[in-house]
């Protein structure tokens, strides 16, 4: 029974991930450790796996049409994997209700931030630079940010997209499509460095992984093809509405109010 | 623009492999699961494994064994896009960019080096 409610989890947040642009890893952590018990360590580790497979299904399309720069996320990845590395490294020494605490908070960044961002269909329809025709500036800024996205990706089992892309496209001058292919192509050798740390700390249960995998990359396959004809308002919405409700989860969780009944 | 082309498809065609390699490798270890075990809790996996372990239960089809490569194998196909990347950049003597990927790898080497510690 567990091995179909995991694929399905998976497929629902695989394919929310997919129609609203994001990472999975900020619905699977709270799914596995709210739903399923697991320890946060177990979640995080499960997710930062997800995150790898979701960006390696979709960077293919982008590399191939010249969307993604290879050569920036390679600069970028210098400080964001260090921080992947210093993130699940500290994750190992905190204890989980502080884990689900720290996620809490972010969870609620994430929520306030979709709720207070106006949708921009240039991300699908817009115009995009192809083989990197494009001026990139402030590169050591970009650096310093990365390295902060490659630290929660460590510590919280996140793909880091959130801090990744407006960086990319707002100091650094890099056209909005094309930062979201190269941080998708950053996502999966960030997670890689954090994941490799929980895999082999024994914080991650194969038997849990492989069925949310799978379910993921369903989903985000199905996502990715309904985009165009789902209400993306709504779905949004439904999406801040369950963002919300798990960020107070996670946040009752870390600090033990108990006497709270969802 | 020619050699952007071709790092970029070595590159794409180099991660599209991995991605279908591990898919593959991961599904078959969920369909042994399923059709091997009786009483499935899927909460209940071994999590630390030996090499000599996974050797001997690959051959004997066990299905655990087989998730775990397709897992290791998911987390090593981030050093092959990288490894890949710079031997494109050093083959067409960009020399920052091979020495940025090869930063980049040997910052994953560390990573599994503390990871394995």
């Amino acid at each position: 029974m567990d091995l179909f409610f995991l694929i399905l989890s998976g497929i629902l947040a695989g394919g929310f991930a997919s129609i609203l642009g994001i990472g999975g890893g900020i619905l699977i952590v709270p799914l596995l450790s709210l739903i399923f018990g697991l320890g946060m360590h177990t979640a995080i580790g499960t997710s930062l796996l997800c995150v790898i497979a979701t960006s390696m299904g979709a960077t293919p399309y982008y590399i191939q049409e010249g969307l993604t720069n290879i050569r920036l996320g390679m600069n970028l990845e210098l400080s964001t994997t260090l921080g992947a590395i210093i993130g699940g490294s500290l994750a190992g020494i905190l204890k989980s209700e502080t884990l689900s605490a720290i996620f809490g908070i972010l969870l609620f960044y994430i929520a306030f931030y979709m709720l207070l961002k106006k949708s921009d269909p240039s991300v699908f329809f817009g115009e995009a630079e192809r083989f990197s025709n494009y001026k990139v500036k402030n590169i050591p800024l970009g650096m310093g940010i990365c390295f902060f996205a490659g630290n929660f990706s460590g510590l919280l089992g996140v793909g880091g997209g959130f801090l990744k892309v407006p960086t990319m496209h707002f100091p650094m001058g890099i056209p909005l499509k094309n930062a979201v292919a190269t941080g998708n192509f950053m996502v999966s050798i960030t997670a890689c460095a954090g994941a490799l740390i929980y895999y082999f700390r024994g914080d991650i249960n194969p038997t849990v992984a492989a069925p949310t995998i799978i379910g993921v990359l369903i989903g985000s396959f199905f996502g990715s093809r309904l985009i165009y004809q789902l209400k993306a308002e709504l779905i949004k919405k439904i999406f801040i509405a369950l963002l919300l409700y798990s960020a107070l989860r996670m946040l009752f969780l870390g600090f033990d109010f108990h006497f709270f009944i969802f | 623009m020619e050699k952007d082309k071709r790092i970029y498809f070595i590159v794409g065609q180099v991660l599209k492999i991995c991605f279908f390699t591990s898919f593959g490798i991961i599904s078959l270890g969920l369909i042994l699961l399923i059709f091997t075990t009786d009483s499935f809790d899927s909460l209940q996996g071994q999590q630390i494994i030996s090499l000599s372990w996974l050797l001997e239960d690959l051959f004997n089809l066990k299905p655990v064994a087989w998730i775990h490569l397709g897992i290791l194998s998911l987390l090593f196909t981030p050093f092959a896009t990288v490894l890949v990347s710079f031997l494109a950049f050093f083959f067409s003597k960009e020399r920052i960019y091979s020495l940025v990927s090869a930063g980049v790898f040997l910052i994953l080497t560390l990573s599994l080096v503390l990871a394995l510690k």
